[in-house]
């Protein structure tokens, strides 16, 4: 699928538009030769790649919930305690680093393994690690590492363009929620957490590991009432930056969820 | 497993064989090696020029008026001279000095306050901020994409005419690369190319007594942070490294600025405070403030007759590089701009 345009594009373009291409015939020969052959590389690793997804492989869901059930944006009013409410109007965090386990001993570990779940975006909300051994045990990062905050820009769903990197100072936004709240100050009534820092001591990344049952799907719930009834929304709604708070916060997230 | 690895080493060998073609980035001669990863975003003739688009196209401020190059023009080795404090859109002021662009692939930490930590994340700080250019890389994402222009240089240059934000950080991060600045006076001096005057060889001797530890050579930089005993702008009240670090230790601490291009780089200091050299000198020899986090380089007080801050300032000079200044590489893109038919 889509070879033939994609060795045309490697092989000729460049040159179409390379000013001394026409330079040195012969070089220019050894370089589509060349470049004909990393095609074919390129294309054996990807297709070893899509075999083994389709073979055997564990559905990961995560799913936000409030009291057990999936949250719903902006609509939805969502008592805490007595005289106070909440109405969410964004929530999106980074999970990276998905490993199995079989016990203590390393099963599988995701390839590439970013995701940006997106509560607006069912799609981010899932996805399929491909497996063929037994394991018990799920293991995940909730935000990104530091390796990732430092080594410069990355695509896809670590792009800047996602909203999810701060731009004053280096580093990810590990998880956002925002929305509204009566108790919260005028004018907005608003709270906006932006939670993440990767620097010592204010190190935000939770490693999240649980047994798992024996399903194809696994089903990670984040339960959203234990996080958000634990702050005092009237003193504490805006954390919007690395800190103390952030690591508070982020910790408090890390006892969260829930795997089944 | 086995077969995969061996495909990503022939992949790789393959890949650098087609890098190895175009020297495109040099180390000078006894620099330290580079700390920007090249790996993850390997030179090449049509990023480069992509990236010196988008440095020199106001495209990327929310109004269409600001660019890079506003507050750092080419002619003042990549600052805003004249600038105590730059200005970006509606004439909003900022509150730093803006910094010269210069040897970038050796600096670790960037802005004033170390607050970022990567080139190819550090234009995000002044494309977002309301008082620079006051935009986001979404929404210039969306313009680029709007353009056939931009479509068109994002082929050529990454095979994809999708503009994303990593590919239009890392265009920019190629352009800055390229902006190597080793061939001033000085430079030529080492390479044994002239000798300096009297004059400037004293300068250099005094140099290397009471500025090297902090301006170390090759590059005139530690990159290290410090409080060189400036008094606090009660206005600006900028409390530096702290802000970053949140570590009172870190107080009123600034990153160690280069000395190369000083000539052209004037006001000088993160708020532009110092108009000339000679106050700059005259700062460090009776104007340090002592307090807790003060740089121990400085706790002993400097010495400088008037004479040898003269031949200090000479020797300075000789940190000009005129070639880097007026390098037609570095310039407006005038040609991609407006082609002439």
């Amino acid at each position: 699928m889509g070879f033939v345009s994609m060795f045309r594009k490697l092989c000729w373009q460049e040159n179409k538009y390379s000013r001394d291409s026409l330079k040195d015939l012969k070089s220019e020969k050894m370089k589509v030769v060349l470049r004909f052959i990393v095609c074919l590389v390129f294309c054996f690793v990807y297709e070893f790649g899509l075999f083994a997804q389709t073979d055997n492989s564990v559905q990961v869901r995560i799913v936000p919930v409030f009291d057990g059930k999936p949250i719903e944006l902006d609509s939805v009013s969502y008592a805490i305690r007595a005289k106070d409410s909440v109405k969410f109007s964004s929530l999106r965090f980074y999970i990276s680093a998905v490993q199995l386990f079989q016990d203590s001993s390393l099963v599988k570990s995701e390839e590439n393994s970013f995701h940006l779940v997106d509560i607006t975006n069912p799609e981010s909300m899932q996805f399929l690690i491909p497996v063929t051994k037994e394991f018990n045990t799920l293991q995940f990062n909730l935000g990104l590492d530091s390796l990732v905050n430092v080594s410069g820009v990355r695509g896809g769903v670590l792009d800047p363009t996602q909203g999810m990197y701060w731009t004053w100072q280096s580093g990810y936004i590990n998880f956002e929620l925002t929305g509204v709240s009566p108790n919260c100050p005028e004018p907005r009534h608003a709270f906006d957490f932006h939670l993440g820092g990767y620097q010592y001591p204010f190190k935000t990344i939770q490693v999240i590991r649980s047994r798992t049952g024996q399903n194809k799907t696994i089903l990670v719930s984040l339960e959203i009432r234990k996080f958000i009834s634990e702050i005092d929304l009237q003193n504490k709604n805006h954390v919007m930056s690395p800190g103390a708070d952030a690591v508070k916060l982020c910790s408090l997230l890390g006892s969260c969820f829930f795997i089944q | 497993m086995k077969n995969m690895k061996s495909a990503v080493l022939i992949f790789s060998f393959l890949f650098l064989s087609f890098y190895a073609e175009e020297k495109l980035f040099e180390v000078p001669k006894g620099w330290p090696q580079p700390v920007y990863d090249f790996s993850g975003n390997p030179l090449t003739k049509n990023k480069i020029e992509l990236g010196r688009a988008l440095f020199y196209d106001p495209v990327l401020s929310a109004n269409g008026i600001v660019s890079c190059a506003s507050c750092h023009s080419p002619f003042s080795a990549f600052t805003h001279n004249d600038h105590a404090l730059s200005h970006g859109i509606h004439d909003s002021i900022g509150t730093r000095n803006s910094p010269p662009l210069m040897n970038l692939a050796w600096q670790k930490l960037f802005m004033w306050d170390g607050a970022v930590n990567n080139l190819d994340v550090q234009p995000l700080a002044p494309i977002s901020h309301p008082a620079e250019m006051g935009s986001s890389i979404k929404e210039i994402v969306e313009k680029l994409n709007a353009s056939p222009f931009y479509r068109g240089l994002f082929y050529t240059a990454f095979h994809d005419s999708i503009v994303t934000g990593e590919h239009t950080l890392k265009a920019i991060s190629q352009f800055l690369l390229t902006l190597v600045s080793a061939n001033s006076k000085y430079d030529k001096f080492m390479r044994g190319e002239l000798i300096f005057s009297d004059q400037e060889s004293n300068g250099y001797k005094l140099f290397l007594t009471n500025c090297a530890a902090c301006h170390t050579e090759p590059l005139f930089t530690s990159f290290e942070f410090a409080n060189n005993g400036l008094p606090v702008d009660s206005f600006l009240h900028d409390t530096g490294r702290m802000k970053v670090t949140q570590n009172a230790k870190d107080s009123l601490k600034f990153k160690i600025p280069t000395l190369r291009n000083i000539e052209y780089t004037y006001p000088y200091m993160h708020d532009g405070r110092f108009k000339r050299l000679s106050d700059v000198l005259k700062h460090y020899t009776s104007g340090i403030v002592h307090s807790s986090t003060l740089s121990e380089k400085l706790e002993k007080p400097v010495v400088l007759s008037s004479n040898e801050k003269v031949d200090l300032i000479a020797f300075l000079l000789t940190l000009s590089d005129s070639t880097f200044v007026f390098n037609k590489e570095f310039q407006y893109p005038k040609e991609l701009f407006f082609p002439s038919k």
